[in-house]
Protein backbone atom coordinates (compact mmCIF):
# COMPACT_ATOMS: atom_id res chain seq x y z
CA UNK A 1 0.00 0.00 0.00
CA UNK A 2 1.52 3.26 -1.00
CA UNK A 3 -0.97 5.49 0.72
CA UNK A 4 -1.30 5.58 4.50
CA UNK A 5 -4.91 5.02 5.31
CA UNK A 6 -5.34 5.36 9.03
CA UNK A 7 -7.88 7.46 10.80
CA UNK A 8 -6.82 10.62 12.56
CA UNK A 9 -6.49 10.72 16.34
CA UNK A 10 -9.50 12.41 17.80
CA UNK A 11 -10.50 13.42 21.29
CA UNK A 12 -11.46 10.42 23.38
CA UNK A 13 -9.18 7.95 21.65
CA UNK A 14 -7.05 5.86 23.96
CA UNK A 15 -3.31 6.06 23.27
CA UNK A 16 -1.65 2.66 23.45
CA UNK A 17 1.84 1.47 22.66
CA UNK A 18 0.49 -0.56 19.75
CA UNK A 19 -1.41 2.30 18.17
CA UNK A 20 1.58 4.59 18.53
CA UNK A 21 3.90 2.01 16.94
CA UNK A 22 1.46 1.49 14.10
CA UNK A 23 1.47 5.18 13.23
CA UNK A 24 5.26 5.10 12.67
CA UNK A 25 5.33 1.65 11.09
CA UNK A 26 2.90 2.91 8.46
CA UNK A 27 5.90 4.57 6.79
CA UNK A 28 7.85 1.29 6.50
CA UNK A 29 6.59 -0.12 3.22
CA UNK A 30 9.43 -1.41 1.07
CA UNK A 31 8.64 -1.47 -2.68
CA UNK A 32 5.39 0.32 -1.98
CA UNK A 33 5.94 3.82 -3.33
CA UNK A 34 4.05 4.05 -6.60
CA UNK A 35 1.99 6.37 -8.75
CA UNK A 36 -0.11 7.49 -5.78
CA UNK A 37 3.00 9.26 -4.44
CA UNK A 38 3.63 11.20 -7.63
CA UNK A 39 1.96 14.35 -8.80
CA UNK A 40 2.02 15.80 -12.27
CA UNK A 41 5.47 17.08 -13.29
CA UNK A 42 6.97 15.76 -10.06
CA UNK A 43 9.94 14.10 -11.78
CA UNK A 44 12.63 16.54 -12.85
CA UNK A 45 16.39 16.43 -13.31
CA UNK A 46 17.18 15.91 -9.60
CA UNK A 47 15.13 12.70 -9.57
CA UNK A 48 17.13 11.16 -12.43
CA UNK A 49 20.49 9.51 -11.93
CA UNK A 50 23.41 11.50 -13.28
CA UNK A 51 24.61 10.57 -16.76
CA UNK A 52 23.96 6.83 -16.69
CA UNK A 53 24.48 6.71 -20.49
CA UNK A 54 21.00 5.32 -20.95
CA UNK A 55 19.68 7.21 -23.96
CA UNK A 56 23.05 8.02 -25.53
CA UNK A 57 25.49 5.36 -24.36
CA UNK A 58 28.34 6.10 -26.78
CA UNK A 59 29.97 8.90 -28.74
CA UNK A 60 33.33 9.03 -30.50
CA UNK A 61 34.92 11.39 -33.01
CA UNK A 62 37.85 10.36 -35.25
CA UNK A 63 39.83 12.48 -37.68
CA UNK A 64 40.15 10.90 -41.12
CA UNK A 65 42.28 11.74 -44.14
CA UNK A 66 44.90 14.47 -44.01
CA UNK A 67 44.44 17.81 -42.29
CA UNK A 68 45.39 20.19 -45.09
CA UNK A 69 42.85 22.99 -45.25
CA UNK A 70 44.45 24.97 -48.08
CA UNK A 71 45.13 21.89 -50.25
CA UNK A 72 48.89 22.30 -50.13
CA UNK A 73 49.62 18.58 -50.53
CA UNK A 74 46.47 16.50 -50.72
CA UNK A 75 46.21 12.71 -50.92
CA UNK A 76 45.69 11.40 -54.49
CA UNK A 77 43.81 8.32 -55.67
CA UNK A 78 44.08 7.30 -59.32
CA UNK A 79 41.02 5.98 -61.06
CA UNK A 80 40.93 2.20 -61.07
CA UNK A 81 42.04 0.63 -64.35
CA UNK A 82 40.78 -2.94 -63.92
CA UNK A 83 37.46 -4.44 -62.96
CA UNK A 84 36.64 -6.07 -60.67
CA UNK A 85 39.14 -4.26 -58.49
CA UNK A 86 41.30 -6.02 -55.90
CA UNK A 87 41.05 -3.62 -52.95
CA UNK A 88 39.37 -0.24 -52.64
CA UNK A 89 41.35 2.80 -51.52
CA UNK A 90 41.23 3.24 -47.74
CA UNK A 91 41.11 6.86 -46.63
CA UNK A 92 44.58 7.65 -45.28
CA UNK A 93 46.77 10.45 -43.95
CA UNK A 94 48.98 10.93 -47.01
CA UNK A 95 51.82 8.92 -45.47
CA UNK A 96 50.29 5.53 -46.15
CA UNK A 97 48.61 5.21 -42.77
CA UNK A 98 44.94 4.29 -42.96
CA UNK A 99 42.69 6.56 -40.89
CA UNK A 100 39.59 5.00 -39.39
CA UNK A 101 37.63 4.54 -36.18
CA UNK A 102 38.57 1.85 -33.69
CA UNK A 103 36.69 1.06 -30.50
CA UNK A 104 38.59 -0.05 -27.44
CA UNK A 105 37.40 -3.53 -26.52
CA UNK A 106 34.76 -3.36 -29.22
CA UNK A 107 31.57 -1.33 -29.38
CA UNK A 108 28.53 -3.51 -28.78
CA UNK A 109 25.28 -2.23 -30.28
CA UNK A 110 22.10 -3.98 -29.12
CA UNK A 111 18.80 -4.41 -30.99
CA UNK A 112 17.17 -1.71 -28.87
CA UNK A 113 19.81 0.77 -30.04
CA UNK A 114 20.56 2.59 -33.28
CA UNK A 115 24.09 3.12 -34.56
CA UNK A 116 24.44 6.57 -36.10
CA UNK A 117 27.45 7.33 -38.33
CA UNK A 118 28.29 10.74 -39.81
CA UNK A 119 31.41 11.56 -41.81
CA UNK A 120 32.88 14.29 -43.99
CA UNK A 121 35.82 14.75 -46.34
CA UNK A 122 37.10 17.47 -48.67
CA UNK A 123 37.66 16.25 -52.25
CA UNK A 124 38.68 17.44 -55.70
CA UNK A 125 39.02 15.80 -59.12
CA UNK A 126 42.03 16.13 -61.45
CA UNK A 127 40.72 15.57 -64.97
CA UNK A 128 43.90 16.44 -66.82
CA UNK A 129 43.65 13.15 -68.73
CA UNK A 130 40.30 14.15 -70.20
CA UNK A 131 38.02 11.28 -69.15
CA UNK A 132 34.68 12.97 -69.82
CA UNK A 133 33.98 11.29 -73.17
CA UNK A 134 35.60 7.89 -72.55
CA UNK A 135 33.91 4.57 -71.85
CA UNK A 136 30.29 5.06 -70.79
CA UNK A 137 30.82 8.72 -70.05
CA UNK A 138 29.29 10.19 -73.22
CA UNK A 139 26.41 9.91 -75.63
CA UNK A 140 26.66 10.82 -79.32
CA UNK A 141 24.42 13.33 -81.12
CA UNK A 142 24.61 15.13 -84.42
CA UNK A 143 26.14 18.57 -84.22
CA UNK A 144 25.35 21.60 -86.38
CA UNK A 145 27.30 20.05 -89.25
CA UNK A 146 25.42 16.75 -88.84
CA UNK A 147 28.65 15.12 -87.73
CA UNK A 148 28.60 12.72 -84.80
CA UNK A 149 29.54 14.64 -81.68
CA UNK A 150 30.05 13.31 -78.16
CA UNK A 151 28.41 14.95 -75.18
CA UNK A 152 29.47 13.84 -71.73
CA UNK A 153 26.70 12.62 -69.45
CA UNK A 154 28.58 14.29 -66.57
CA UNK A 155 27.57 11.29 -64.49
CA UNK A 156 31.10 10.01 -63.84
CA UNK A 157 31.78 9.72 -60.16
CA UNK A 158 33.81 8.18 -57.38
CA UNK A 159 32.01 6.38 -54.59
CA UNK A 160 32.80 6.34 -50.89
CA UNK A 161 31.28 3.73 -48.62
CA UNK A 162 31.52 2.26 -45.14
CA UNK A 163 33.26 -0.94 -44.12
CA UNK A 164 33.44 -2.39 -40.61
CA UNK A 165 35.20 -5.19 -38.77
CA UNK A 166 32.89 -7.12 -36.47
CA UNK A 167 35.20 -10.11 -36.06
CA UNK A 168 38.08 -9.09 -33.82
CA UNK A 169 40.27 -6.24 -32.67
CA UNK A 170 43.01 -7.49 -34.98
CA UNK A 171 41.11 -5.61 -37.72
CA UNK A 172 41.83 -8.10 -40.49
CA UNK A 173 38.25 -8.89 -41.46
CA UNK A 174 36.82 -5.75 -43.01
CA UNK A 175 33.47 -6.19 -44.72
CA UNK A 176 30.79 -3.94 -46.12
CA UNK A 177 28.23 -2.74 -43.57
CA UNK A 178 24.65 -4.10 -43.91
CA UNK A 179 22.82 -2.76 -46.95
CA UNK A 180 26.08 -2.05 -48.74
CA UNK A 181 27.66 -4.10 -51.56
CA UNK A 182 31.32 -4.21 -52.56
CA UNK A 183 30.84 -3.09 -56.20
CA UNK A 184 32.11 -6.46 -57.46
CA UNK A 185 28.81 -7.88 -58.72
CA UNK A 186 28.98 -8.76 -62.43
CA UNK A 187 26.45 -7.13 -64.74
CA UNK A 188 27.39 -8.60 -68.10
CA UNK A 189 30.98 -7.53 -68.58
CA UNK A 190 30.72 -4.75 -66.02
CA UNK A 191 31.17 -4.80 -62.26
CA UNK A 192 29.40 -2.74 -59.66
CA UNK A 193 26.40 -2.58 -57.33
CA UNK A 194 22.68 -2.47 -57.86
CA UNK A 195 21.54 0.81 -56.33
CA UNK A 196 19.63 -1.16 -53.72
CA UNK A 197 23.02 -2.19 -52.30
CA UNK A 198 24.38 1.34 -52.03
CA UNK A 199 22.80 2.21 -48.69
CA UNK A 200 26.07 3.35 -47.09
CA UNK A 201 27.42 4.99 -50.25
CA UNK A 202 28.17 8.64 -50.93
CA UNK A 203 28.51 9.57 -54.60
CA UNK A 204 31.25 12.07 -55.44
CA UNK A 205 30.55 13.73 -58.82
CA UNK A 206 33.66 14.65 -60.79
CA UNK A 207 32.79 17.07 -63.59
CA UNK A 208 30.09 18.94 -65.47
CA UNK A 209 30.40 19.20 -69.26
CA UNK A 210 28.03 20.94 -71.63
CA UNK A 211 27.88 22.41 -75.17
CA UNK A 212 27.93 26.19 -74.65
CA UNK A 213 26.65 27.02 -78.15
CA UNK A 214 23.42 25.65 -79.63
CA UNK A 215 21.87 26.39 -83.02
CA UNK A 216 18.45 25.12 -84.01
CA UNK A 217 18.63 22.70 -81.13
CA UNK A 218 21.97 21.29 -82.20
CA UNK A 219 25.29 21.83 -80.44
CA UNK A 220 28.43 22.96 -82.12
CA UNK A 221 31.50 20.87 -81.43
CA UNK A 222 32.54 23.24 -78.63
CA UNK A 223 32.36 21.90 -75.07
CA UNK A 224 32.87 23.48 -71.68
CA UNK A 225 34.04 21.02 -69.06
CA UNK A 226 34.53 22.00 -65.45
CA UNK A 227 35.93 19.85 -62.69
CA UNK A 228 33.73 19.89 -59.58
CA UNK A 229 36.67 21.53 -57.80
CA UNK A 230 37.41 21.36 -54.11
CA UNK A 231 34.29 20.69 -52.14
CA UNK A 232 33.13 19.14 -48.92
CA UNK A 233 31.28 15.82 -49.15
CA UNK A 234 29.54 14.02 -46.31
CA UNK A 235 27.71 10.82 -45.52
CA UNK A 236 25.34 9.41 -42.93
CA UNK A 237 24.35 5.85 -42.08
CA UNK A 238 21.96 4.57 -39.40
CA UNK A 239 21.62 0.93 -38.40
CA UNK A 240 19.54 -1.04 -35.90
CA UNK A 241 21.08 -4.53 -35.48
CA UNK A 242 18.82 -7.58 -35.31
CA UNK A 243 21.08 -9.06 -32.63
CA UNK A 244 23.82 -7.67 -30.44
CA UNK A 245 26.76 -6.76 -32.68
CA UNK A 246 30.27 -5.83 -31.54
CA UNK A 247 32.14 -3.45 -33.83
CA UNK A 248 35.94 -3.21 -33.66
CA UNK A 249 36.56 -0.77 -36.50
CA UNK A 250 34.79 1.40 -39.06
CA UNK A 251 36.33 3.04 -42.12
CA UNK A 252 35.66 4.89 -45.39
CA UNK A 253 36.88 3.42 -48.70
CA UNK A 254 36.94 4.96 -52.18
CA UNK A 255 36.48 3.59 -55.70
CA UNK A 256 36.14 5.10 -59.17
CA UNK A 257 35.47 5.97 -61.88
CA UNK A 258 31.84 4.83 -61.80
CA UNK A 259 28.89 5.43 -64.14
CA UNK A 260 25.17 4.60 -64.00
CA UNK A 261 24.19 1.43 -65.86
CA UNK A 262 20.95 -0.42 -66.44
CA UNK A 263 20.70 -4.11 -67.26
CA UNK A 264 17.37 -4.41 -68.99
CA UNK A 265 17.06 -8.16 -68.42
CA UNK A 266 17.59 -7.80 -64.70
CA UNK A 267 15.58 -4.61 -64.57
CA UNK A 268 17.94 -3.06 -62.07
CA UNK A 269 19.63 0.31 -61.99
CA UNK A 270 23.29 -0.12 -61.21
CA UNK A 271 26.45 1.85 -60.56
CA UNK A 272 29.37 0.15 -62.35
CA UNK A 273 33.09 0.72 -62.82
CA UNK A 274 34.21 2.41 -66.02
CA UNK A 275 37.89 1.58 -66.36
CA UNK A 276 38.16 3.45 -69.65
CA UNK A 277 37.75 6.69 -67.72
CA UNK A 278 39.98 5.51 -64.86
CA UNK A 279 43.72 4.99 -64.68
CA UNK A 280 45.72 8.16 -65.19
CA UNK A 281 42.80 9.98 -66.80
CA UNK A 282 41.05 10.73 -63.53
CA UNK A 283 42.53 11.36 -60.10
CA UNK A 284 40.57 12.02 -56.95
CA UNK A 285 42.30 14.20 -54.39
CA UNK A 286 41.24 14.61 -50.78
CA UNK A 287 42.29 16.24 -47.54
CA UNK A 288 40.63 15.85 -44.14
CA UNK A 289 37.36 15.17 -42.43
CA UNK A 290 35.82 13.54 -39.40
CA UNK A 291 33.98 10.33 -38.60
CA UNK A 292 31.38 10.51 -35.82
CA UNK A 293 30.10 7.37 -34.11
CA UNK A 294 27.01 7.79 -31.95
CA UNK A 295 24.73 5.23 -30.34
CA UNK A 296 21.15 6.00 -29.28
CA UNK A 297 18.69 3.83 -27.40
CA UNK A 298 15.40 3.71 -29.28
CA UNK A 299 13.36 1.26 -27.19
CA UNK B 1 16.32 1.65 3.11
CA UNK B 2 12.70 1.85 4.01
CA UNK B 3 11.83 3.83 7.11
CA UNK B 4 12.31 2.02 10.41
CA UNK B 5 11.29 3.84 13.53
CA UNK B 6 14.22 4.15 15.96
CA UNK B 7 12.06 3.68 19.07
CA UNK B 8 9.41 1.01 19.67
CA UNK B 9 6.95 1.60 22.43
CA UNK B 10 5.85 -1.08 24.90
CA UNK B 11 2.95 -1.33 27.29
CA UNK B 12 3.84 -0.43 30.88
CA UNK B 13 6.83 1.75 30.04
CA UNK B 14 6.97 5.50 30.32
CA UNK B 15 6.29 7.34 27.09
CA UNK B 16 8.99 10.04 26.84
CA UNK B 17 8.99 13.15 24.72
CA UNK B 18 12.50 12.29 23.55
CA UNK B 19 11.48 8.88 22.15
CA UNK B 20 8.45 10.28 20.43
CA UNK B 21 10.41 13.21 19.00
CA UNK B 22 13.16 10.81 17.93
CA UNK B 23 10.72 8.88 15.78
CA UNK B 24 9.36 12.07 14.28
CA UNK B 25 12.85 13.42 13.56
CA UNK B 26 13.86 10.16 11.87
CA UNK B 27 10.72 10.31 9.80
CA UNK B 28 11.51 13.87 8.72
CA UNK B 29 15.00 12.84 7.61
CA UNK B 30 13.62 9.87 5.72
CA UNK B 31 10.97 11.82 3.88
CA UNK B 32 13.41 14.53 2.83
CA UNK B 33 16.48 12.54 1.98
CA UNK B 34 16.04 8.87 2.66
CA UNK B 35 13.86 7.36 -0.06
CA UNK B 36 15.92 4.80 -1.98
CA UNK B 37 15.12 2.63 -4.95
CA UNK B 38 14.07 -0.42 -2.91
CA UNK B 39 11.30 1.71 -1.46
CA UNK B 40 9.83 2.07 -4.94
CA UNK B 41 7.41 -0.30 -6.55
CA UNK B 42 9.11 -2.56 -9.08
CA UNK B 43 6.41 -2.09 -11.71
CA UNK B 44 6.68 0.96 -13.98
CA UNK B 45 4.53 3.70 -12.50
CA UNK B 46 5.98 6.97 -13.76
CA UNK B 47 4.01 8.14 -16.78
CA UNK B 48 4.44 11.13 -19.06
CA UNK B 49 2.34 13.41 -16.93
CA UNK B 50 4.62 12.85 -13.98
CA UNK B 51 7.69 14.16 -15.82
CA UNK B 52 8.47 17.86 -15.76
CA UNK B 53 7.60 19.13 -19.27
CA UNK B 54 10.45 20.74 -21.23
CA UNK B 55 10.69 24.47 -21.56
CA UNK B 56 10.61 25.83 -25.09
CA UNK B 57 12.40 28.99 -26.10
CA UNK B 58 10.93 30.23 -29.35
CA UNK B 59 13.69 32.78 -29.87
CA UNK B 60 16.46 30.17 -29.70
CA UNK B 61 14.40 27.35 -31.19
CA UNK B 62 15.41 25.14 -28.29
CA UNK B 63 13.61 22.97 -25.79
CA UNK B 64 15.23 21.93 -22.54
CA UNK B 65 14.01 19.06 -20.40
CA UNK B 66 15.14 16.14 -18.32
CA UNK B 67 16.68 14.41 -21.35
CA UNK B 68 18.66 17.46 -22.49
CA UNK B 69 18.40 20.04 -25.24
CA UNK B 70 16.84 19.56 -28.65
CA UNK B 71 16.10 22.15 -31.29
CA UNK B 72 16.88 23.83 -34.55
CA UNK B 73 16.96 27.09 -36.42
CA UNK B 74 16.85 27.98 -40.07
CA UNK B 75 17.21 31.02 -42.24
CA UNK B 76 13.49 31.40 -42.71
CA UNK B 77 11.26 31.46 -45.72
CA UNK B 78 12.86 34.61 -47.11
CA UNK B 79 16.31 34.72 -48.61
CA UNK B 80 18.44 36.74 -46.23
CA UNK B 81 22.06 36.59 -47.25
CA UNK B 82 24.69 36.16 -44.57
CA UNK B 83 27.83 37.60 -46.02
CA UNK B 84 30.85 35.34 -45.89
CA UNK B 85 33.28 37.56 -47.66
CA UNK B 86 37.03 37.80 -47.50
CA UNK B 87 36.49 41.41 -46.43
CA UNK B 88 35.79 39.99 -42.98
CA UNK B 89 39.13 38.26 -42.90
CA UNK B 90 41.18 40.89 -44.67
CA UNK B 91 41.74 40.70 -48.39
CA UNK B 92 45.00 39.12 -49.44
CA UNK B 93 45.51 36.72 -46.56
CA UNK B 94 47.06 33.45 -47.54
CA UNK B 95 46.68 31.67 -44.25
CA UNK B 96 43.59 30.54 -42.40
CA UNK B 97 45.17 30.93 -38.96
CA UNK B 98 43.16 33.38 -36.92
CA UNK B 99 41.23 34.54 -39.93
CA UNK B 100 37.88 32.93 -39.23
CA UNK B 101 34.66 34.80 -38.56
CA UNK B 102 31.32 33.71 -37.19
CA UNK B 103 28.51 33.33 -39.72
CA UNK B 104 25.83 35.59 -38.23
CA UNK B 105 22.89 33.88 -36.51
CA UNK B 106 24.09 30.35 -37.16
CA UNK B 107 24.86 29.43 -33.56
CA UNK B 108 23.35 27.97 -30.40
CA UNK B 109 24.34 29.22 -26.97
CA UNK B 110 23.14 27.53 -23.77
CA UNK B 111 24.37 26.04 -20.52
CA UNK B 112 24.45 22.36 -19.64
CA UNK B 113 22.91 21.15 -16.38
CA UNK B 114 24.40 17.67 -16.67
CA UNK B 115 27.25 15.90 -18.38
CA UNK B 116 26.07 15.48 -21.96
CA UNK B 117 26.83 14.10 -25.38
CA UNK B 118 26.12 16.63 -28.13
CA UNK B 119 25.61 16.57 -31.89
CA UNK B 120 25.54 19.82 -33.87
CA UNK B 121 24.00 19.41 -37.34
CA UNK B 122 24.49 22.07 -39.99
CA UNK B 123 23.55 22.81 -43.59
CA UNK B 124 24.32 25.77 -45.82
CA UNK B 125 23.64 26.87 -49.38
CA UNK B 126 26.35 29.16 -50.72
CA UNK B 127 27.03 31.44 -53.65
CA UNK B 128 30.69 32.34 -54.11
CA UNK B 129 32.17 34.90 -56.49
CA UNK B 130 32.91 35.86 -59.13
CA UNK B 131 36.13 37.24 -57.69
CA UNK B 132 38.44 38.05 -60.58
CA UNK B 133 40.80 40.36 -58.76
CA UNK B 134 44.23 39.60 -60.24
CA UNK B 135 46.40 37.06 -58.49
CA UNK B 136 49.26 38.29 -56.33
CA UNK B 137 51.71 35.53 -55.55
CA UNK B 138 51.87 34.85 -51.84
CA UNK B 139 48.89 37.07 -51.09
CA UNK B 140 45.95 36.34 -53.34
CA UNK B 141 45.33 32.94 -54.89
CA UNK B 142 44.73 32.29 -58.56
CA UNK B 143 41.14 33.05 -59.54
CA UNK B 144 40.34 29.37 -60.05
CA UNK B 145 41.90 28.45 -56.71
CA UNK B 146 39.88 30.69 -54.41
CA UNK B 147 37.51 29.08 -51.96
CA UNK B 148 35.23 29.94 -49.12
CA UNK B 149 35.54 27.50 -46.22
CA UNK B 150 32.81 26.80 -43.68
CA UNK B 151 33.38 24.89 -40.48
CA UNK B 152 31.38 24.11 -37.37
CA UNK B 153 33.01 25.30 -34.16
CA UNK B 154 32.58 24.72 -30.47
CA UNK B 155 33.44 27.47 -28.03
CA UNK B 156 35.42 29.85 -30.21
CA UNK B 157 36.24 30.05 -33.89
CA UNK B 158 39.74 28.82 -32.98
CA UNK B 159 38.28 25.39 -32.28
CA UNK B 160 41.13 22.97 -32.87
CA UNK B 161 38.95 20.83 -35.13
CA UNK B 162 37.93 23.75 -37.33
CA UNK B 163 40.43 23.07 -40.09
CA UNK B 164 39.66 19.33 -40.17
CA UNK B 165 35.91 19.84 -40.28
CA UNK B 166 35.86 22.64 -42.84
CA UNK B 167 34.09 22.20 -46.16
CA UNK B 168 34.78 24.47 -49.09
CA UNK B 169 32.92 26.03 -52.01
CA UNK B 170 34.80 27.12 -55.10
CA UNK B 171 34.87 30.61 -56.60
CA UNK B 172 32.79 31.28 -59.71
CA UNK B 173 35.99 31.30 -61.66
CA UNK B 174 34.64 32.61 -64.95
CA UNK B 175 34.88 36.19 -63.74
CA UNK B 176 32.69 38.99 -65.07
CA UNK B 177 31.61 39.72 -68.61
CA UNK B 178 33.39 42.63 -70.19
CA UNK B 179 30.42 43.60 -72.36
CA UNK B 180 26.72 44.08 -71.73
CA UNK B 181 24.87 42.46 -70.19
CA UNK B 182 27.41 42.73 -67.44
CA UNK B 183 27.48 40.15 -64.71
CA UNK B 184 29.01 36.74 -64.10
CA UNK B 185 30.35 35.26 -67.31
CA UNK B 186 29.41 31.72 -66.24
CA UNK B 187 26.38 30.53 -64.37
CA UNK B 188 26.44 29.40 -60.76
CA UNK B 189 26.71 25.62 -60.89
CA UNK B 190 27.73 22.97 -58.41
CA UNK B 191 31.26 23.18 -59.80
CA UNK B 192 31.38 26.91 -60.25
CA UNK B 193 30.47 29.24 -57.42
CA UNK B 194 27.52 27.36 -55.94
CA UNK B 195 27.32 24.62 -53.34
CA UNK B 196 25.30 23.00 -50.61
CA UNK B 197 27.25 21.57 -47.69
CA UNK B 198 26.25 19.74 -44.54
CA UNK B 199 27.94 18.08 -41.62
CA UNK B 200 27.89 17.05 -37.99
CA UNK B 201 30.11 18.20 -35.12
CA UNK B 202 30.16 16.06 -31.97
CA UNK B 203 31.39 16.63 -28.42
CA UNK B 204 31.16 15.23 -24.90
CA UNK B 205 30.87 18.03 -22.37
CA UNK B 206 30.55 18.40 -18.60
CA UNK B 207 27.77 19.84 -16.49
CA UNK B 208 27.98 23.58 -16.04
CA UNK B 209 29.59 24.18 -19.42
CA UNK B 210 28.52 27.30 -21.29
CA UNK B 211 28.01 25.79 -24.74
CA UNK B 212 28.36 27.63 -28.02
CA UNK B 213 28.09 25.67 -31.23
CA UNK B 214 28.02 27.53 -34.52
CA UNK B 215 29.36 28.00 -38.01
CA UNK B 216 32.42 30.04 -38.92
CA UNK B 217 33.86 31.04 -42.25
CA UNK B 218 37.24 31.71 -43.81
CA UNK B 219 36.99 33.21 -47.28
CA UNK B 220 39.49 33.81 -50.06
CA UNK B 221 36.69 35.25 -52.22
CA UNK B 222 35.76 38.90 -52.04
CA UNK B 223 32.05 38.37 -52.61
CA UNK B 224 30.49 35.22 -51.18
CA UNK B 225 27.41 34.66 -49.10
CA UNK B 226 25.30 32.08 -47.35
CA UNK B 227 21.94 32.06 -49.12
CA UNK B 228 20.14 29.58 -46.86
CA UNK B 229 21.16 27.73 -43.74
CA UNK B 230 19.86 25.52 -40.98
CA UNK B 231 21.34 24.23 -37.74
CA UNK B 232 20.20 21.65 -35.23
CA UNK B 233 21.39 20.52 -31.82
CA UNK B 234 21.00 17.35 -29.77
CA UNK B 235 22.34 17.36 -26.21
CA UNK B 236 21.75 14.09 -24.40
CA UNK B 237 21.93 14.12 -20.59
CA UNK B 238 20.91 10.51 -20.07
Amino acid sequence: MSRINRARIVDGDQATAASLNDRFDDFSQANALNRFNLRDAAVDLPQLAKSPDFQAPFIQVDDIGKSDLLHASPVSVSGFSSAPYTSPHIVEDGAGNATFATYSGGLTVDPEEVLRIYWSLSVDADLSGGPENDGFQAIVVNDTTNAASAISTSAGCFVAWLQWDITSSSLTNWTEVPGQGDFKTAFGSNYGNALSFCKATTVIPLWASYPPVLSDGKPTSARTTNSMGWRGVSGAWHYVPTSSTTIYGLRIVLLGVMHPNRVSTAGANNLVMDTAAGGVKTTLKYTGGQLVTFVNRVQ
Amino acid sequence: MAYTKPNTFADGTTLTAADLQGNVDALRVYLHNGVIKTDLNNAKFVTTRHVQPPRYSALEGLQHGVTGYQGGQWSGSLVRLQFATSYFQGNGRNTSNGAWSRVPNTAFSFDLRRDAKLLFHWYIEVEAGPDDVPQVTGRTNAIADRHVYFAPYYGTTSDSKRNVNAQEVQNNKGGFRSTAPYGPDEGYTVCNGYGQRSGVHAKSLSAGTEVEFGLCVYSEIDRSAVVNWSIGIEAWYL
